[in-house]
C-alpha cells in the first residue's frame, strides 16, 4: 500500500505493481498478472 | 484539509471491511483532492456475496452476532464475544421462526436485525447498497486488496475490480477516465 500512496500522493518512487498480484500459498510465492481474470 | 498543517493538497483514503466500503464510497463522486484510494476487503453487495448473505443464503449466526454486537455491546460495553455466548446459551436452534428473535428477545432494539428479517429477498433495500450501478465513472486511482480466505468480504474486492474494468474497456467513451490505468488488484 505504501508505494501506491507514495506514487499517487507524493510523486515519489515508481510503482512496480502489475495489473493484478496474487499470492499462492501452495508454492509460497507472489504471481504477477497482466490481466485478471487471466485470459 | 485546511485544518491539517503541512499537506500538499493530495488526499488518500484507506480502510478495511466497512472502512473499505466507505473508501470506495468516497471515490464515487470524489472531492477534487482525492488522489488515491485503497479499499481492503470492501463489500460490494451484501446480498449476493458479502457479509450477510452468500448467493442469497442468509448467514444466520454471523448476521445475528453482527447486529447484536453493533447495538447492544456498544451500549453496554460487555465482552466482545457476549453475542456468541448469548446465541450459545439460548441456542439458535431453539429460536424457532426467526421472527421469534425480535418478538421474544431483542424487542425492536436491533434495527439491523429487523432489516435482515424484513428483507429476505434481493429487493430494493439491498440493491441500493450494492456497488454495481455506481462504479462506472470512477477516476480515482484505486488499489483493491482481497483476502483469499476472507469469509465475509472476498466477493467484494473482486467484484469492485471487475466493475471498474468494465469502465476501462469503455474508456474511449469517457476521456476523463485516464486515471483508471492506475487501478490494481492484490489478492493474498
Amino acid at each position: 500500500m505504501t508505494p501506491f500512496l507514495l506514487t499517487n500522493l507524493k510523486g515519489k518512487g515508481s510503482l512496480d505493481l502489475p495489473e493484478a498480484l496474487t499470492f499462492r500459498t501452495g508454492t509460497n510465492e507472489w504471481v504477477r498478472h497482466d490481466a485478471w481474470i487471466e485470459r | 484539509m485546511k485544518q491539517v498543517p503541512n499537506n500538499n493538497g493530495r488526499v488518500g483514503m484507506a480502510g478495511t471491511s466497512y472502512g473499505a466500503w466507505l473508501t470506495v464510497m468516497g471515490a464515487l463522486d470524489p472531492h477534487p483532492a482525492l488522489k488515491a484510494a485503497v479499499p481492503q476487503a470492501s463489500p460490494a453487495d451484501m446480498w449476493i456475496g458479502d457479509d450477510f448473505h452468500h448467493n442469497g443464503a442468509f448467514r444466520l449466526s454471523y448476521g445475528f452476532e453482527y447486529a447484536y454486537r453493533m447495538i447492544v455491546e456498544r451500549r453496554c460495553r460487555t465482552s466482545p464475544r457476549s453475542s456468541t455466548v448469548l446465541t450459545s446459551m439460548i441456542g439458535i436452534s431453539t429460536f424457532g421462526p426467526l421472527s421469534n428473535i425480535d418478538a421474544k428477545y431483542t424487542h425492536h432494539k436491533l434495527p439491523t436485525w429487523n432489516d435482515f428479517q424484513n428483507h429476505p429477498d434481493y429487493d430494493a433495500f439491498w440493491k441500493r447498497q450494492g456497488f454495481a450501478p455506481w462504479l462506472n465513472k470512477v477516476t480515482v486511482p484505486m488499489l483493491n486488496v482481497a483476502g483469499w480466505w476472507d469469509q465475509e468480504d472476498f466477493y467484494g474486492p473482486i467484484k469492485i475490480y471487475e466493475l471498474l474494468e468494465k469502465t476501462r474497456r469503455r474508456e474511449p467513451e469517457f476521456p476523463g477516465c485516464r486515471a483508471v490505468e492506475s487501478r490494481r488488484l492484490v489478492a493474498r
